[in-house]
């Protein structure tokens, strides 16, 4: 498999009126041509901001080093047109909630069209009949319809394709689906996932998708990196994962999966999440963790392979080389 | 919102009905001014000495002035000058402190920050002082009054700007738009610009009414507009010495001032109720 994107030692700081807060410490993940790549944790540890690291789209308090190679050069060397050139055509997003991704006061065919034409040398009528092809390939019924209604006249699941659509116009390489379903009902969830998989077998582009649902990691993602305060504790093949955790905290997060076969009480993992503004030292689990050791309160463990395809950033199973 | 919609609501408030009707009523007296009065070489300044002061009369509906002009025709030519400085000082403001509120929101930062220290500036002084102050430094007469109420109009229109464009630079479509590539110029004009917009339309609309006053002021302070142009601040001033006695000299230009002031804090206040959705189902 050939490698698309590549994000090294990646370090984002928000300065803010209340300190620096350190959202990502050094943030290492691949992701293959052709695969699904599932970012997972809980709100606030970074997933979104990985996200925004790829596109450049921070805001501008942020202070951003390390490296995202994508197909083979750095982004974050990049000046900002040449960005603008590659969202959208290369690097796509869509975003959580389709009921406010759409400009409300145009209607959807001039909205595709403006996307269509920045990043395609054709005129408004060729782009008109791109964008009619685009919404039939996402399953929309009677596009010219659709074409001409403002986006308070579609449901939520029809505004996600129509988000959908407008992303894989340009055919880009890598598509990030930051928490696509969260704002849709269970069957619109389904549609919308199964959607975007069908689509990536027949366009071959790469999905990071963001997500805090175990369920619909295990559904749709060939890998998937789990992320805790900052972090990524550990990556591997969805199977794996599911049957292999080896981070405590992956472990914690499958043990609190409710099983409606047995009645048994959850054990949830005890503590909150770290403050980012001053994370514990060391592992940022530790303060949490059940098999902390003194080690886990000095260093930072690294992120290292302990069997074939299954990383793991933990002093448990040799985090660090001097271990 | 749709057309159809926007008239529904529209005609739903009685009131806004009322403003609605007597703006377009006073556009139409403006337009046709020659045609409507009596006495339109009056109106212009011709003094008819033989006259003077005569109450209301069938000949004269609102009486005559202290040179025997006809105060009718001279307030339906008033009107024409009235609008004339509403309109022209809220859109000249609006062309001043658009551009201005769009940047310093949307860029934020020094720009922002240096733009909003000018509007402190301004706002610091009283809003009919600094007019004044303005009016006197470039000298008397219609042109430089609109100019003197603009500039010290325009930061108002900045400030409400710049706090839209700051909330709806942080709305999903627009970052839906820039992770997509739009360029910054197109989202500026396409998402920010027309999504701010609302709230600036109804402060617009009440503006009109202020400006009127406010240049009704400078002309009664003798700063604006200069006879014998017909101007209702200016009728105002110069009647006011013969209110005891001739009180209809007065009385029927500021009742001019009054009717057009409110029909446009009426349209203003149905806006506002149409272009605010919670406000806006009370009419639904």
């Amino acid at each position: 498999m050939k490698e698309l994107l590549s994000i090294e030692n990646l370090y984002v700081n928000f300065r803010t009126l209340w300190g620096l807060v350190k959202v990502l410490n050094g943030v290492n993940l691949k992701i293959y041509e052709g695969e699904v790549f599932g970012l997972v944790g809980e709100t606030g540890c970074g997933k979104s901001v990985t996200a925004m690291s790829i596109l450049r789209l921070l805001p501008s308090n942020a202070e951003i080093s390390g490296k995202i190679i994508f197909k083979g050069k750095d982004l974050l060397k990049k000046s900002e047109e040449e960005m603008r050139k590659i969202r959208g055509k290369e690097i796509s997003i869509i975003f959580q909630d389709p009921m406010t991704s759409l400009n409300p006061l145009f209607k959807i065919k001039e909205q595709m069209i403006d996307i269509i034409t920045t990043h395609n040398k054709i005129d408004t009528e060729e782009a008109y009949k791109k964008a009619k092809e685009l919404l039939r390939e996402v399953g929309l019924p009677d596009v010219d319809r659709i074409l001409n209604s403002y986006p308070h006249e579609l449901s939520g699941g029809m505004r996600q394709r129509v988000m959908i659509a407008m992303a894989l116009s340009s055919n880009p390489s890598l598509l990030i689906a930051d928490e696509p379903t969260t704002a849709l009902d269970v069957t619109i969830q389904k549609q919308i996932l199964d959607l975007i998989l069908n689509l990536k077998e027949e366009l071959g582009f790469s999905v990071l998708l963001i997500t805090h649902d175990l369920g619909v990691v295990a559904e749709s993602c060939d890998r998937v990196g789990v992320m805790y305060a900052g972090n990524i504790v550990e990556i591997a093949d969805t199977e794996e994962l599911f049957e292999n955790p080896l981070h405590p905290y992956t472990q914690g997060l499958l043990s609190v999966i409710p099983d409606p076969r047995y009645k048994k009480h959850l054990k949830p993992l005890r503590g909150q999440v770290p403050s980012l503004i001053s994370p514990p030292r060391g592992c940022r689990f530790n303060p949490r963790c059940e098999f902390v050791r003194d080690s886990c309160k000095l260093k930072k463990p690294a992120l290292v392979e302990y069997k074939e395809s299954h990383f793991v950033a933990c002093h448990l199973y040799g985090g660090n080389p001097d271990d | 919102m749709r057309k159809k919609e926007f008239i529904k609501i529209l005609f739903r408030n009685k009131l806004s009905v009322v403003g609605l009707m007597i703006i377009l009523i006073l556009l139409f007296i403006a337009i046709f001014a020659p045609l409507l009065a009596p006495y339109p070489e009056q109106a212009k300044g011709e003094p008819n000495l033989k006259e003077r002061l005569q109450p209301p009369s069938s000949k004269h509906f609102f009486g005559t002035d202290h040179l025997g002009r006809d105060i009718l025709s001279r307030v339906i030519y008033g009107s024409r000058t009235s609008l004339l400085i509403g309109f022209s000082v809220v859109l000249l403001a609006i062309l001043i402190g658009l551009p201005l509120g769009l940047i310093a929101g949307y860029y934020g930062g020094k720009i922002d920050l240096i733009i909003m220290r000018i509007t402190d500036i301004f706002l610091a002084f009283p809003p009919l002082l600094l007019a004044l102050l303005i009016a006197t430094t470039l000298g008397r007469g219609l042109i430089n009054a609109i100019l003197a109420l603009s500039i010290s109009w325009w930061p108002w229109y900045t400030r409400l700007v710049r706090g839209m464009a700051i909330s709806i630079k942080e709305r999903p479509y627009v970052e839906a738009a820039k992770g997509m590539g739009i360029s910054e110029w197109k989202i500026i004009f396409r998402h920010v610009l027309p999504n701010s917009i609302s709230p600036l339309i109804i402060q617009a609309t009440m503006d009109i009414g202020s400006a009127i006053l406010e240049a009704a002021a400078l002309s009664f302070l003798g700063l604006g507009v200069q006879p014998p142009t017909p101007d209702w601040g200016l009728m105002v001033s110069e009647g006011k010495e013969y209110f005891l006695n001739y009180p209809w000299y007065p009385v029927f230009p500021g009742l001019a001032i009054f009717i057009t002031v409110m029909a446009f804090n009426l349209l203003g206040d149905a806006l506002r109720e149409i272009m605010d959705p919670r406000l806006r189902r009370k009419f639904l």
